[in-house]
C-alpha cells in the first residue's frame, strides 16, 4: 500500500505546487523543476536527439507553466502528465521545423541516451520501479506495434506518415496502433491510475 | 492483425483514425458521420492518454545542465518584472503540418468531459469545446490540416535568447526614468533647501531683533522702574552758559537710583552729532570728571543711556562734544550741564 499511496501524495503535492506557481511563487517553480525536469529533459532529448535543445524545451515548458498555471485543471490530468504533454508538444514542434535529414541523423544519435543518464539519487526508488515496469511492458509489445507507437509519440508522425515511412498499409498501421495502445493500457492499469 | 476481432470501441477508434484527416481539414461532408467521429475521437483520446501517456515514464531521467534552473528562474523573474509577453511567432509553413496538440482525456469518472491542459500556451481557456478529430489523436491525425498556434518558445529557442536584451532595455528605461526622477528630486530638494536657508537667515535676523528688543524692553522697564521709584534722584541738564553747541531748547535728565549706582540718562533737542563726533557724559566726583559713556543724536529723536554704576560722590554731570569713541578727559565744548541733584517725592 505504501508504494501506491506515495505516488498519489506526490501527485497531490504537485497540484499544490502548480497552485502556488499560479500565485507567482518562484520557489514553487523551482521545486516543480527539481521534481520533473529530469524526466522532461529525457523526453525532449529522446524526441529531439539533442540534450541542449531538450533543455530549451524544458525551460520553455516550465516557463509556460509559470505563465499558464492558472489554466491547469487537476480534474483533467495529473501535473506530470500535463507537463509531459506540454513538453512533447513543444519538442514535436521543434522537431517538425527541422530538416528531415537532420532529424534522421539525430534520431540515430538518440539511440544511446544512457550517455546522459542522471546520477543516482536523482529519482527515488518508486520512480525507478515504475520506469522499469513501463519499459518492460513496452518491450513486451511486438516490435511492429512498438515501432508505430514510437513513431507516433516520439516523432509526432501521423498515421499516414507512419504508413509512408514504414511502407505499411495505412489500415495495418491503424490496427497496430490500436492494439498496441490497448495492450499497454491493460498492462499498466495501476500506473495509469497513479499517474494520469 | 487485421483478423483480430474488434469490439465496438475499437471500431469507433479506427473510424476516428479514418476521420481524422477530414476533421483536420475542417471538412465535414457528412454531418452524421462527423458526430459519430466525435464519439470515436473521444474514445481514441482516452486510449491515447492512458497508453502513450505512459511512454515517457519508461525513459531514463537526465540531469539538466547546472545553469538551466537558474536561467529559467531568471527568465521567469524577468518576465514578471517586465510583464512583456513573449512574441507569438508566425507558424512556419512546415509547422502548419506539424503534430496536432495532444488533447487527450482521462477515463477517470467525472474527468472525461474536461479537456487536458493544452500544450500550446496561447490557446484561450474558454469553456471547453468538444474535441474534434483534429484535436485528439495527435500522432494519428495528419497534422497538416490542424490549425494551431506553434510554440513561440520552439522558435525563440532556435535563436539567441531575447530576454537579456529585454531585461537590459527595461533596466535602461528604468534607469533613465530613475535618473530623471532623481534629478527632479534633487532640484526640488535644492529649491527647498535654499528656501529653508533663507527662512533660517530671516529667523536669525528676527531672533537677533527680538533679543535686542527684549534687551531694550528690559532696559526700558528697568529705566521706568528707576524713574518711577520714589527714592530716585533727578538731575536736570540745561545748555551751559555761553555755549553755542546746544540749542536753547535742548534738555536732558539724569535719574539716579537710591543706591546711587544705577542711573538713567535721556536727552532731547540736541543737534545731530557731527560726523566723527559723539556726545560724551561726564560725572563730576571729587572735582574730577569721570566718563559715563557716549551717545549720538538723530534728528527728531531722543537719546537714552543707562548704566549700573556711577562714581561715588557725583555732584554734577556734564555733556561735551568729543571725537567719536569718546575722550579720556573732556576736550570739546561743553554742551549741557546739571549740578542740582533733586529727590522727587
Amino acid at each position: 500500500m505504501e508504494s501506491t499511496n506515495q505516488p498519489l501524495s506526490r501527485a497531490i503535492a504537485d497540484v499544490a505546487l502548480v497552485q502556488r506557481i499560479a500565485d507567482r511563487r518562484p520557489d514553487a517553480l523551482a521545486e516543480l523543476y527539481d521534481r520533473h525536469a529530469p524526466m522532461l529533459l529525457a523526453l525532449a532529448t529522446r524526441i529531439l536527439g539533442n540534450q541542449a535543445e531538450g533543455e530549451d524545451v524544458v525551460q520553455d515548458t516550465l516557463l509556460q507553466v509559470w505563465h499558464k498555471a492558472k489554466s491547469y485543471d487537476p480534474a483533467r490530468s495529473s501535473v506530470s502528465t500535463w507537463l509531459v504533454l506540454l513538453a512533447r508538444s513543444r519538442a514535436i514542434d521543434r522537431l517538425r521545423s527541422r530538416n528531415v535529414v537532420d532529424r534522421t541523423a539525430q534520431a540515430a544519435h538518440a539511440d544511446n541516451p544512457r550517455t546522459h543518464t542522471s546520477p543516482k539519487g536523482v529519482e527515488d526508488v518508486l520512480s525507478r520501479e515504475r520506469r522499469e515496469r513501463v519499459r518492460r511492458e513496452l518491450d513486451a509489445l511486438p516490435a511492429e506495434q512498438r515501432q508505430v507507437l514510437d513513431l507516433a509519440f516520439f516523432e509526432g508522425l501521423t498515421q499516414v506518415e507512419i504508413a509512408e515511412r514504414t511502407e505499411i498499409p495505412l489500415g495495418t498501421v491503424k490496427t497496430r496502433t490500436l492494439l498496441a495502445m490497448k495492450k499497454l493500457r491493460a498492462a499498466l492499469r495501476e500506473e495509469i491510475r497513479e499517474l494520469l | 492483425m487485421s483478423d483480430e476481432r474488434l469490439q465496438s470501441e475499437d471500431q469507433a477508434i479506427l473510424l476516428a483514425l479514418e476521420m481524422a484527416p477530414q476533421a483536420a481539414l475542417k471538412v465535414s461532408p457528412e454531418q452524421g458521420r462527423a458526430a459519430e467521429g466525435e464519439d470515436a475521437t473521444e474514445s481514441l483520446s482516452r486510449l491515447y492518454l492512458e497508453a502513450l501517456g505512459m511512454m515517457p515514464f519508461a525513459l531514463e531521467p537526465l540531469t539538466p545542465s547546472a545553469g538551466l534552473k537558474g536561467r529559467m528562474l531568471m527568465t521567469a523573474a524577468g518576465d514578471e518584472t517586465q510583464e512583456v509577453r513573449r512574441p507569438v511567432l508566425s507558424p512556419p509553413v512546415r509547422q502548419a503540418a506539424s503534430t496536432p496538440p495532444p488533447s487527450i482525456e482521462s477515463t477517470r469518472p467525472g474527468v472525461a468531459e474536461a479537456p487536458l491542459p493544452r500544450a500550446a500556451p496561447e490557446r484561450p481557456t474558454s469553456p471547453r469545446p468538444r474535441p474534434t478529430s483534429a484535436e485528439i489523436a495527435p500522432s494519428v491525425a495528419p497534422a497538416a490540416s490542424v490549425p494551431y498556434r506553434p510554440s513561440a518558445g520552439a522558435e525563440a529557442r532556435s535563436r539567441p535568447s531575447r530576454w537579456p536584451f529585454r531585461l537590459a532595455a527595461t533596466l535602461a528605461v528604468a534607469a533613465l526614468g530613475l535618473s530623471g526622477w532623481l534629478g527632479w528630486q534633487v532640484e526640488e530638494q535644492s529649491g527647498e533647501l535654499a528656501r529653508l536657508r533663507t527662512e533660517a537667515r530671516q529667523a536669525q535676523v528676527r531672533e537677533a531683533e527680538l533679543v535686542q528688543l527684549r534687551q531694550e524692553v528690559k532696559a526700558f522697564e528697568s529705566s521706568v522702574a528707576l524713574v518711577s521709584s520714589p527714592l530716585v534722584l533727578v538731575c536736570p541738564l540745561r545748555p551751559a552758559v555761553g555755549t553755542t553747541a546746544a540749542p536753547l531748547g535742548a534738555r536732558a535728565v539724569l535719574y539716579v537710583a537710591a543706591d546711587h549706582q544705577h542711573w538713567y540718562f535721556t536727552a532731547r533737542g540736541l543737534q545731530e552729532s557731527p560726523a566723527g563726533q559723539e556726545y560724551q557724559i561726564w560725572f563730576v566726583a571729587d572735582g574730577r570728571p569721570v566718563s559715563g559713556g557716549t551717545f549720538s543724536m538723530k534728528p527728531g529723536e531722543a537719546a537714552h543711556v543707562s548704566s549700573e554704576t556711577m562714581p561715588t560722590g557725583t555732584t554734577a554731570i556734564s555733556i561735551t562734544l568729543e571725537r567719536k569713541g569718546g575722550a579720556v578727559i573732556p576736550t570739546g565744548p561743553q554742551v549741557l550741564l546739571g549740578d542740582q541733584m533733586q529727590q522727587i517725592s
